[in-house]
């Protein structure tokens, strides 16, 4: 049957001379980047709802911009609810909108923590370099209310674009410490990481989006990362289930 | 048959069609732009001191940037274009690499020799507790890195131009070589000085992915306007598109400036 599909689609995109129309296209995913290993291990099995889908990643704030400006998505995931409710505000989703996952914010230091960080009143030190994510971007805003909300002062030498900058600075040995994902900083093999506490005052949450209904199996999809096999693929890199 | 309609007979149909079609290419962008601006807000966005703060820094450090690269560039283009230096074709590769980098990679070079755990960087740390990364001459050190070749491989076509004959003249008449040099070999070649100047100023205005890596992001002392408009896109893309126009509107006052004068100069033809 899938088969047959994909030549019938095949057909019809040869039809439009690759110009796609409205509902002329593979399931397509956009995810928050932090998904990228979760989401790309389900996109190669073939038992999964996310076989052979396309999957585009980067942060939050520039795929929800991309599908306020009309990309064809199907399932949209974001690593912060605003983005979802600015686009339901202005029209978009197909059904209420899913947390899929949490995360959590670590402390991200050089390996063997030559500087001794254990706590985060410790990023306060004068001597302790820090690098933050940048306002804006969903992990700058994170960080910033939990330090806020923990009343922590911290003064940092260096805003980064997301977290992987943010791990590449720390990695690099440029700074001593930085903010980041409990997820981001499992992936890296060069850093250590220290939980916070106070990281419960902020609560990190990836929501789910469904953007199309019928062709698309994108209730397949959120189903399915609500269910076991998503649940086994989310924990496994770090992720805690809502 | 007159000249004027001979000539407009010779240009082939298919230059003509292209060469606009790649004048679209470059207007286009401009256009929507312009179109996509919100210019209501854009004085707001001038009275924003983040904005203000950003368009400075960037104005600064690229100045510093292109004096820098004058005095650097100049003497390393005299090297190449008369000396008798050996493997000058490997010097002249080596050091016109980075224009042709992805600067990222170039950024990541900065790290390896003089961020914090450089090879240079870990001795000016250690002995001189002089950190570079994360402050603006880090950024100033960025733009020079991937924007002096522009100046170095003008001004050595200028130097390799340049009629040696009226050099001879003023040395048979006793001119020491810095005489030659000062008053007669640069007062010839200032047109592409001043045009190397001007694509390595262009260049160093819209550095980005150098000064991110190297210099990081910091308020006042490392966020230029190109790394504004970045994070602005992330948060407000209405600020990304009046910082983008801002930048548009600087470099187009300096090429107007320039116009006829000096610009035409770039590439040799003046």
């Amino acid at each position: 049957m899938r088969s047959i599909a994909q030549l019938l689609l095949a057909g019809s995109l040869l039809a439009s001379c690759g110009l796609s129309a409205e509902g002329d296209h593979d399931a397509v995913v956009f995810a928050a980047s932090s998904l990228v290993d979760v989401l790309t291990e389900l996109s190669t099995d073939e038992e999964s709802a996310f076989f052979g889908v396309i999957l585009s990643f980067a942060s939050s704030a520039s795929l929800a911009a991309q599908v306020a400006d009309g990309a064809p998505v199907d399932v949209f995931i974001s690593a912060d609810r605003q983005q979802v409710n600015n686009l339901l505000a202005a029209g978009f989703g197909v059904s209420a909108p899913q947390v899929i996952a949490r995360n959590s914010l670590v402390i991200a230091v050089e390996a063997g923590n030559p500087l001794g960080i254990e706590t985060l009143d410790d990023l306060s030190r004068s001597d302790v370099l820090l690098a933050l994510a940048a306002p804006g971007v969903p992990l700058g805003t994170y960080s910033e209310s939990m330090l806020i909300a923990a009343d922590v002062e911290v003064s940092p030498v260096t805003f980064e674009a997301d977290a992987r900058a943010v791990l590449a600075k720390v990695t690099l040995g440029e700074v001593d410490a930085g903010i980041v994902y409990l997820t981001d900083a499992k992936s890296s093999s060069d850093v250590e990481f220290i939980d916070i506490p106070q990281a419960d005052l902020v609560s990190v949450e990836y929501v789910a989006l469904q953007l199309s209904e019928g062709t698309g199996r994108s209730d397949e999809m959120i189903s399915e990362l609500l269910g076991f096999r998503g649940e086994q693929a989310l924990t496994r890199q770090g992720f805690v289930l809502p | 048959m007159s000249k004027r309609q001979r000539d407009e007979a010779q240009i082939p149909i298919v230059l003509s069609v292209l060469g606009i079609l790649a004048v679209v290419f470059f207007v286009l962008p401009l256009v929507a732009l312009a179109i996509r601006v919100p210019w209501s807000s854009l004085f707001d966005a001038l009275g924003n001191d983040a904005t203000v703060e950003a368009l400075v820094l960037s104005v600064v450090t690229s100045l510093v940037t292109t004096s820098l690269a004058v005095i650097l560039g100049v003497p390393l283009a005299w090297l190449l274009a008369r000396s008798t230096m050996p493997g000058r074709q490997i010097v002249r590769g080596l050091c016109t690499l980075s224009m042709v980098l992805p600067p990222v990679v170039a950024g990541v070079a900065l790290l390896a020799s003089l961020g914090r755990r450089g090879v240079v960087g870990q001795v000016l740390d250690d002995w001189f507790g002089l950190r570079l990364p994360f402050t603006m001459p880090a950024v100033i050190i960025a733009q020079l890195f991937v924007a002096m070749p522009f100046l170095v491989l003008t001004v050595e076509s200028g130097f390799a131009r340049a009629s040696t004959n009226v050099e001879d003249a003023a040395r048979t008449l006793g001119a020491s070589p810095w005489y030659v040099f000062s008053r007669v070999t640069l007062p010839a070649t200032r047109p592409a000085i001043v045009a190397g100047a001007v694509l390595t100023w262009a260049r160093a205005l819209g550095e980005f992915g150098a000064t991110i890596t190297f210099a990081g992001n910091f308020p006042g002392a490392t966020r230029t306007l190109p790394i504004a408009t970045y994070l602005a896109l992330e948060t407000n893309v209405d600020d990304a598109l009046l910082i983008s126009m801002l930048m548009v509107i600087l470099s187009l006052i300096i090429l107007v400036a320039l116009r006829g004068r000096w610009v035409g100069a770039i590439g040799g033809v003046r």
